[in-house]
């Protein structure tokens, strides 16, 4: 190896190390960074005051402020190897079930034929399980839970493609509706003795009609 | 220092970790991109609502690039990628073969950068590293070809380096960003009970688990120690070089035993897609080629017909 092409090499490895290192410091909540308020981190930040006890108010004006600071130079470390991550892949950032919420929710299929509602598809169900591969591959369900869900104008276009597919299977389906039903992890010992998990309300319910061409 | 940094970075080895992770890694995304074609994901994903999609599409640079996302370009990314895999497993161009496989993987991603986890950044990085590498020159058709599986002659170590570092960050930030309360004794140390009962990601009705709650509480503080500790084997790794003392401290089998557990334990019960996979595909890179050696040599001397002396050595 020449003498340039190890010092070149020696170059990348550093650079790469770099953007793998800085890319991966957690970036705070962004709430936290602009002093916004936010429930869940006003939560989160009493769950540690109780812990800390009084030193935790000494203390947090400090943690705001780095959070700001970390925040602004995050920017500026993301901007300066955006270029190389978006050619690479070398994107950083893991969390791996850092918040794991007790709230949650199972994806519903409804399909009406005739003139009833018929469950096509139900998360976990071994009944209604219309194209159930597809709905669990992780990308699907990411993308349904991650992202769709809380995006009402995606979660309208989920429901034309659902009315598409399902009426193109099954011509005597007139209507679908796609919704999420609340789902709440109980306690354990609530759950041993349940054996399932709280049911709530069903919400993002959007439905769908085949428009029929008049004869 | 710049010198000391050179001449670390330029240190060779035979190259075995590498391309038994070569072959994991071309596998991995392999069933990824089979599991899209298969079950329909890419009809519904990477196309627009005019084109039978599911929603609008994100920008990708590489495929406006060449054209536009047209679901004849989408079906060619797709299998270009598939078939890059298959080159990479036999070692055949292999480091064109990880640049193609791993730019086909993020050109169909970055349609929609919110459908998929970190399994798809720790598969996108190896295959960068990998496309640098000479993880070639061992377990491929070619090194067969040439009449040896191993070849032993010294190639670069950086590669490998690189990548065991990639997955200790990935562990060890993940360590640090579990600030919420019930990753810790004042919120119950719930997390693990509650991680296993998501709906979206279950693979089997894990009710049961109210039953054995302490257990669960026991698996977040491993978990946690096992993420938030895992610096420790980097730091150990590099100081062992300085201080070889340190040699006997190993603590690669408590910290990889400890992620193989915790690994197995998510795969058994939920659905994470390759993560699971990916992720301990990894493993074998902490060790080196000698190490290796001597794990296979001590596990051929315990195979039926090899001698007593054989097991003595």
């Amino acid at each position: 190896m020449t003498e340039v092409k190890r010092h070149f090499v020696a170059l990348f490895v550093a650079f790469h190390l770099s953007s793998v290192l800085l890319l991966s410091i957690p970036r705070p909540p962004s709430e936290l960074a602009r002093g916004q308020p936010s429930p869940e981190l006003e939560a989160t930040l009493g769950t540690w005051r109780g812990v800390v006890g009084p030193t935790f108010d000494a203390v947090e004006p400090a943690v705001r402020a780095g959070a700001d600071a970390w925040s602004r130079a995050s920017v500026a470390v993301h901007t300066f190897f955006g270029p190389y991550t978006r050619l690479s892949g070398a994107s950083q950032g893991w969390t791996m079930f850092g918040t794991v919420p007790v709230d949650c929710e199972r994806l519903e299929i409804w399909a009406h034929v005739g003139n009833r509602w018929e469950l096509r598809y139900a998360a976990g169900s071994d009944e209604a399980t219309w194209r159930r591969g597809f709905f669990e591959n992780e990308r699907i369900r990411t993308f349904v839970h991650g992202s769709i869900k809380g995006k009402r104008s995606r979660w309208g276009l989920f429901a034309d493609w659902t009315l598409r597919e399902l009426s193109a299977e099954d011509p005597a389906v007139d209507r679908v509706k796609v919704q999420f039903v609340r789902l709440t992890i109980p306690p354990p010992a609530e759950l041993a003795q349940t054996g399932r998990l709280v049911e709530g309300p069903a919400f993002r319910v959007e439905s769908r009609a085949v428009k029929r061409e008049p004869r | 220092m710049w010198a000391a940094w050179v001449d670390r970075v330029d240190r060779r080895e035979p190259v075995v970790a590498l391309a038994v992770f070569r072959i994991l890694v071309g596998l991995v995304l392999a069933k990824v991109l089979l599991a899209i074609w298969w079950w329909g994901v890419d009809d519904a994903l990477y196309a627009t609502p005019a084109q039978g999609g599911l929603t609008n599409l994100g920008a990708s640079w590489r495929l406006d690039w060449l054209g536009g996302p047209t679901p004849a370009l989408i079906d060619a990314t797709l299998w270009v990628g598939i078939g890059a895999c298959g080159l990479l497993v036999l070692g055949l161009v292999p480091r064109v073969a990880a640049l193609v496989a791993g730019q086909a993987f993020l050109a169909l991603n970055a349609l929609h950068t919110d459908a998929g986890g970190g399994h798809d950044k720790l598969i996108a990085v190896a295959l960068w590293i990998l496309a640098l590498s000479p993880a070639g020159a061992s377990l491929s058709l070619p090194s067969a070809w040439r009449g040896r599986w191993f070849d032993p002659t010294p190639r670069a170590s950086w590669p490998r380096a690189v990548l065991w570092l990639q997955i200790s960050v990935v562990y060890t930030f993940a360590g640090i960003a579990k600030a919420a309360p019930e990753w810790w004794p004042w919120g119950g140390l719930d997390a693990v009970y509650r991680s296993l009962l998501q709906p979206h990601w279950n693979e089997v009705d894990t009710t049961w688990v109210a039953h054995v709650f302490p257990l669960t509480q026991l698996a977040t503080v491993l978990t946690l120690a096992f993420e938030g500790g895992f610096f420790v084997v980097p730091v150990w790794m590099l100081a062992r070089e300085r201080w070889p003392r340190l040699s006997r401290y190993d603590p690669r089998p408590v910290f990889l035993g400890l992620g193989l557990l915790m690994h197995a334990t998510l795969e058994w019960f939920m659905d994470l897609g390759p993560f699971a996979v990916i992720s301990v595909a990894y493993y074998p890179l902490f060790f080196s080629d000698g190490e290796l050696r001597r794990a296979a040599d001590r596990l051929r001397s315990y195979l039926p017909g090899s001698s007593a002396s054989e097991r003595a050595a």
